[in-house]
């Protein structure tokens, strides 16, 4: 099954008051994923009920990260800092749950009651008018109102990321590329700026890299949601999203979950949907237009699916239910969502690449070849190391996680110096030293790691003596500034 | 930075004045010295100004607002007013009283719009 709808049966047990198994699910949901912000936002839930207050908020701390525009997490965050007596930050979180335009009346309610306010006495910041413009699909107003929200408050990361989405569906990448690394500078591992980063990447034909950070997105998105939404919105594009890694509960926890449902003849009124008891495998369910064929076995590892299902989408039934395998759901209460993923889950390239007007790959061969003409090596052989990763995790521990997810622009730039690409390399580090980071020990070290390679020498040496004119010492200033004199060898030309 | 350009242009067209180089305390040094020296030289050329002041004001001699200098073929002047610090070269030729008194009031006046 995906593994959002194991988050959601967890949810569903803690709402039922069955905690342990919520608990149960959402650790083995974790196992797999341990950076699952839906899954950490449930322990975060099972904790606040637990009244460890510190373990939830470490958890909140993860999921906003990865997701800064969550209200529910900043919800449940006001509610933790109410509950420790920081009043203040209690406010602030729920003011900011409340900006996040929370369309859950319990997430609304628990704000609105941290805060102490009627929903009728709320005022429209312009923060919530940026988000009101973009959900409308308005980004030039969107765009607007967001840059007033940041003067008045710059730290505001989810607004930031509001800005950097509007001006993302503006086309203005480098401007949003920008406020990316802003975003990824506060929430290192939010997957919205990862996903719209790797797309500039990839406008910037630098393809091959922007597929790789998107497949780095799967540690923390297995089902890769946010990537199909914004991805989805585009006519075109370069990239691969790569298949949906699924998980396979337990049956004893199954059992329990399904013998915990409540009876229809003892709990819902008659004429009410009877709740759909969830087997072993949620994908053996009644196929629809013969997708059984692609349907997850229980005894396959997340490694085996994503080949083993295209192929049998291709061999079967085409395109159709390719898209369904990259979207990683066949389940028929899915269907919308699968048809939603028809039209923006499956790799798209422009008409002009190689790859098209040469072989004009069936989309079932999209989804299971290599990435671009940068990037030969096989598409399945990028996605496995991704998911071996996940299935190496031994517990449940989601501290084990690997720092490779995380998309700050530190990372970014140590990874590009790693990679050899020293331009890009270069342009990331002027605009970390550009960006005036208040961490200033953390900009000296990988400048100082980076002025180590003799290619990026020159020019890092010289972003050394502007970094320490930034923060006050120019006597270390000039000695850089020196260094990348006699480095160019032309100081008294 | 746009106001660091103006300011160095504003700067660069007092009389006798080849380059220019400003920076406002905890921003990087931007300018031009006259193609002296490359992209490098307003840093160094500021860095080094900072460094005498540092030296200075660790002595307890106070704070440097001024420093003069004479090379060969060229005068240097560094004026510090609040948080803005410029520096300009000329030759030998340049009036320093009278670039001395324009610098002021562009600085001056740039440190009231900052205000």
């Amino acid at each position: 099954m995906r593994p959002s709808e194991a988050a959601d049966m967890a949810r569903e047990a803690l709402a039922r008051g069955e905690p342990t198994l919520a608990r149960s699910i959402t650790e083995r949901l974790l196992g797999e994923f341990a950076r699952y912000p839906p899954a950490r936002l449930m322990r975060a839930l099972l904790s606040e009920q637990a009244n460890e207050t510190d373990a939830a908020l470490d958890d909140l701390r993860a999921v906003t990260s990865a997701e800064p525009t969550n209200a529910e997490a900043r919800a449940a965050q006001a509610r933790l800092f109410q509950r420790r007596g920081d009043t203040d930050r209690a406010r602030m979180a729920a003011r900011l749950a409340l900006d996040l335009i929370p369309t859950d009346p319990n997430v609304l309610g628990s704000a609105l009651e941290v805060l102490g306010v009627d929903v009728n006495s709320l005022e429209t910041s312009a923060a919530v008018l940026a988000r009101v413009h973009l959900n409308c699909g308005w980004p030039d107003l969107a765009e607007r109102h967001a840059r007033v929200a940041i003067s008045e408050s710059p730290e505001r990361v989810d607004v930031r990321l509001t800005l950097a989405e509007a001006l993302w569906r503006l086309g203005r990448l480098p401007a949003c590329e920008a406020e990316c690394r802003v975003v990824a500078d506060q929430a290192e591992e939010c997957v919205r700026a990862a996903v719209m980063r790797a797309h500039i990447l990839s406008e910037r034909g630098r393809t091959a890299e922007g597929q790789e950070l998107l497949d780095r997105i799967g540690r923390i998105d297995p089902e890769f949601r946010e990537a199909r939404e914004l991805l989805g919105a585009l006519e075109v594009h370069r990239l691969v999203l790569p298949d949906g890694a699924g998980i396979t509960l337990p049956p004893e926890l199954l059992g329990k979950y399904n013998g915990a449902m409540p009876s229809a003849d003892t709990q819902s009124p008659p004429d009410e949907t009877k709740p759909m008891p969830v087997v072993a495998d949620s994908h053996q369910a009644p196929p629809v237009d013969g997708r059984s064929a692609l349907v997850e076995g229980p005894a396959k590892t997340p490694v085996e699916q994503p080949e083993s299902d295209a192929g049998s989408g291709a061999s079967q039934d085409g395109d159709a239910q390719v898209a369904s395998a990259v979207a990683g759901s066949e389940s028929p209460s899915a269907a919308p969502q699968d048809d939603r993923t028809d039209d923006r889950g499956q790799a798209r390239r422009l008409p002009d690449d190689p790859a098209v007007s040469t072989a004009q790959p069936r989309l079932a061969d999209a989804a299971a070849e290599p990435v671009s003409r940068e990037d030969p090596a096989p598409r399945a052989a990028q996605v496995a190391p991704v998911d071996a990763d996940a299935t190496a995790i031994p517990g449940p521990d989601p501290n084990e996680a690997a720092p490779a997810a995380s998309f700050s622009t530190f990372d970014w730039a140590r990874h590009l110096i790693q990679q050899s690409e020293w331009t890009e390399a270069e342009r990331v580090l002027t605009d970390i030293v550009t960006a005036n980071d208040s961490d200033i020990s953390r900009v000296d070290g990988l400048l100082l790691e980076a002025v180590a390679h003799r290619e990026l020498r020159r020019s890092v040496w010289k972003l050394l003596g502007d970094h320490y004119m930034q923060t006050g010492r120019p006597q270390a200033a000039a000695d850089a500034y020196l260094r990348a004199a006699n480095v160019a060898g032309r100081l008294t030309q | 930075m746009t106001h660091a350009v103006d300011l160095n242009t504003e700067i660069r067209r007092l009389p006798g004045v080849r380059g220019t180089t400003v920076w406002k305390v905890g921003d990087i040094p931007t300018g031009d010295l006259g193609g002296r020296s490359g992209p490098l030289g307003p840093g160094l050329l500021s860095a080094s100004i900072g460094t005498m002041e540092q030296a200075v004001e660790t002595m307890g001699l106070g704070r440097i607002s001024e420093i003069w200098f004479v090379t060969d073929d060229t005068q240097c002047l560094a004026i510090r007013y609040g948080q803005l610090q410029a520096v300009v070269i000329g030759g030998l030729e340049m009036d320093v009283d009278s670039v001395r008194d324009g610098l002021t009031n562009l600085l001056a006046e740039s440190s009231e719009i900052d205000a």
